[in-house]
């Protein structure tokens, strides 16, 4: 059993909680506040700069809006420290400019989850730099310790209802997982080579035989077109270093073959039928071996 | 039908006489000698569905005549060569195709493509043998994308059934390939029954009910009723298997086309439901919502677990092969219960995203999705493995 992705499993909670899944507890559905998923990965000018946050949620029955950033960063360094400072930056204008309605920007919060791991440093970066967030932290559930917990750290939401809702800690059995099928920023290999064997057959399915590097990202990353260049260009390494993985199993490299070093184009050669079925049993019983060669860095970056 | 030396069949009104001709004939056979060979001259009706964009993809073929003689093609049979031949009819969409070959198939189909107007469900009609056109059908369907069977729910058919006058069911379930996938000797966990008769037969249900074991596996697979849109004297009576197979007697072909189309129109309409209210579509565009859509659940229908083993469930359901048509490699949940699967139906290429737990399963249907892999699903759950099972919004609403 592979490590679950942070951001993956908290980006998947932040959209069962404005969906109010049924998986979740009633109480911490925000949906029912009237907040919906307004953008992923919106890409916002601000005074000296553009910022990315993951995500913003916003609620017309509230008047408010909420910027979230989740992080498995321990580390506050560098980036992250400036993508900080790059939230403290935003304001009512920035989140109008972007297209947020305007009665529902002007009372807003930023809201960031880290890990327990990581809560320490950034609380004291946050009251360091008087930047008044709220922040939050996400335990993944480990075989040792079964469940998820969603916890407040510090800060406070200026909503008063979605403070009821996040101010406190949740004990979560389950936490929905199929709205983003794998993560955007901490690119987890056992997601992502499951989702690319899930679009090898695909593309099977579809007699899909050439596809490029771009191909593949637009058919696996629903939001592939609101990425900013840094991150397409991460997610884009990623696929490569995976697909080369999948690309130099023994029962795989017959089928799967790579063609064009620049843009990155591959042939999937699936002649019959009977081909199609051994390559499906192939991938499933290559995929462990891909993750473990991944994991264990046997793998090389083409690009 | 349209044997060498048959009937000319130019357009699909012709057709429509020429089989009330057939069926009518063959009723008042069954009413002379109170007997027919098996389904011989019964007029069966088949309704099919077809991603025509799946099929010109994988086939890479564009003209539609080259796309049905491809997907329709079966090559051979235990070793012998069968010839495929799709040919026009005066009119547009509707194709007569035969399979001759292999030991004596001998097999007609005419094929209306047209009538539904997204051209997705198709009504298939034929007077050959039963048996020998749904093999063909099935092992059509299961060797390529594109073409599917549909799959009647047993709520569907019992509306289905409402609009007549009740002549009897159908029951089975089937739990052989979980049974044998757990390693069991011989497994022998299925039964098959039909009960014909009037309105009393109802109560066989009754009887069932009184066995708890097997009222809780016993699912409705067929219906039988009569039924007349308007003068009674002008019916038909009906069989509706849970796959979509009508087979039909009695004195009006329209009977029968009416119901047909009715099934089809109400069968179609909620498929598209399934894929406009459900499958997930990120937006980003200007005008777009960003996120539409939303997880859909089955559960049992009693509450509680209904999956006691997820590894067994989930190595027989995303194996690739029939009935689920659905792969994916499951990945366990760490600290969790459950299992995910990153699930692609082999129907049509599309991407289902499935959590399992003991007690729901759920599914995310990526924006391609086909709103009858759901159906699929659902209805081959409900007859290999669990009857007590339904479709369910994430508001606990009743979908299926």
């Amino acid at each position: 059993m592979a490590t679950e992705s942070f951001s993956l499993v908290v980006a998947n909670l932040f959209v069962g909680m404005l969906k109010n899944h049924r998986f979740l507890p009633a109480a911490m559905r925000v949906g029912r506040l009237g907040y919906s998923l307004f953008r992923l990965e919106p890409s916002i000018i601000v005074t000296d700069g553009r910022v990315t946050p993951d995500a913003i949620a916003t609620s017309a029955q509230q008047a408010h809006a909420v910027v979230a950033e989740w992080t498995a960063d321990v580390k506050l360094q560098g980036r992250k420290i400036q993508q900080l400072a790059g939230y403290a930056k935003i304001d009512s204008t920035d989140l109008i400019t972007y297209g947020v309605p305007a009665s529902e920007a002007h009372a807003f919060d930023v809201w960031i989850v880290v890990t327990p791991e990581g809560v320490a440093p950034y609380a004291e970066h946050l009251k360091e730099k008087s930047y008044e967030f709220a922040l939050a932290t996400f335990r993944l559930a480990t075989e040792e310790k079964p469940g998820y917990e969603l916890a407040h750290a510090r800060g406070e939401f200026s909503n008063s209802e979605l403070s009821g809702v996040l101010q406190q800690t949740w004990h979560l059995e389950r936490v929905p997982r199929g709205y983003l099928p794998f993560p955007l920023d901490d690119l987890a290999d056992q997601e992502l080579a499951e989702s690319i064997a899930q679009q090898l057959v695909a593309f099977s399915v579809l007699g899909t035989e050439v596809f490029t590097r771009d191909d593949l990202c637009r058919s696996m990353v629903p939001v592939w077109q609101q990425l900013d260049l840094t991150k397409r260009d991460a997610v884009a390494r990623a696929m490569t270093k995976v697909l080369s993985a999948w690309s130099r199993r023994r029962r795989i490299g017959d089928w799967l073959k790579r063609i064009q070093a620049d843009p990155p184009t591959w042939r999937l050669v699936l002649p019959t039928g009977l081909d199609r079925d051994r390559l499906r049993r192939a991938l499933r019983s290559s995929l462990s071996k891909v993750q473990e060669d991944i994991a264990a860095g046997q793998d090389e970056f083409p690009i | 039908m349209a044997r060498r030396g048959g009937p000319n069949i130019p357009n699909r009104r012709a057709l429509f006489d020429y089989l009330e001709t057939q069926m009518s004939r063959a009723y008042r056979q069954v009413l002379d000698v109170r007997r027919l060979e098996y389904e011989s001259t019964y007029v069966k009706t088949f309704l099919l569905e077809f991603d025509w964009e799946v099929a010109r993809s994988s086939l890479n073929l564009t003209r539609e005549s080259e796309v049905l003689q491809a997907a329709l093609s079966v090559g051979e049979r235990s070793g012998a060569a069968i010839e495929t031949t799709v040919e026009d009819t005066e009119e547009a969409g509707f194709y007569r195709v035969r399979w001759r070959g292999g030991r004596n198939l001998d097999l007609d189909l005419y094929l209306d493509t047209s009538s539904d107007p997204e051209r997705r469900f198709w009504i298939a009609y034929t007077l050959s043998d039963s048996r020998e056109v749904e093999t063909l059908l099935d092992r059509l369907a299961s060797s390529r994308p594109a073409l599917d069977r549909v799959w009647f729910w047993p709520s569907f058919l019992s509306a289905l059934q409402e609009k007549g006058e009740f002549r009897g069911i159908g029951l089975d379930y089937d739990y052989r390939r979980f049974e044998k996938a757990a390693g069991v000797n011989d497994p022998a966990t299925y039964l098959k029954m039909q009960v014909w008769g009037g309105p009393e037969s109802r109560r066989i249900l009754e009887f069932l009910d009184g066995d708890k074991e097997l009222a809780d596996k016993a699912v409705l697979s067929k219906v039988r009723l009569k039924y007349w849109p308007e003068d009674r004297s002008r019916f038909c009576l009906e069989d509706v298997k849970y796959n979509g197979k009508f087979t039909a007697r009695g004195s009006s072909f329209d009977a029968h086309q009416f119901l047909v189309v009715s099934a089809r129109d109400d069968y179609a309409s909620r498929v598209r439901q399934l894929e406009t209210e459900y499958a997930i579509r990120w937006g980003g565009g200007d005008a777009e919502a960003a996120f539409e859509g939303d997880a859909i659940f089955v559960v049992s229908e009693i509450g509680g677990n209904w999956i006691q083993d997820l590894d067994l469930f989930s190595e027989v359901v995303f194996s690739g092969t029939e009935p689920f048509r659905l792969w994916g490699v499951p990945s366990s949940i760490s600290g969790g219960d459950g299992l995910v699967v990153r699930a692609v139906d082999l129907h049509t290429g599309s991407k289902i995203f499935f959590e399992l737990y003991p007690d729901a399963v759920g599914l995310y249907l990526d924006e391609t999705a086909c709103g009858n892999t759901v159906a699929r699903f659902l209805t081959n759950v409900q007859h290999t493995f669990r009857r007590q099972v339904l479709l369910e919004d994430n508001s606990g609403n009743r979908i299926l």
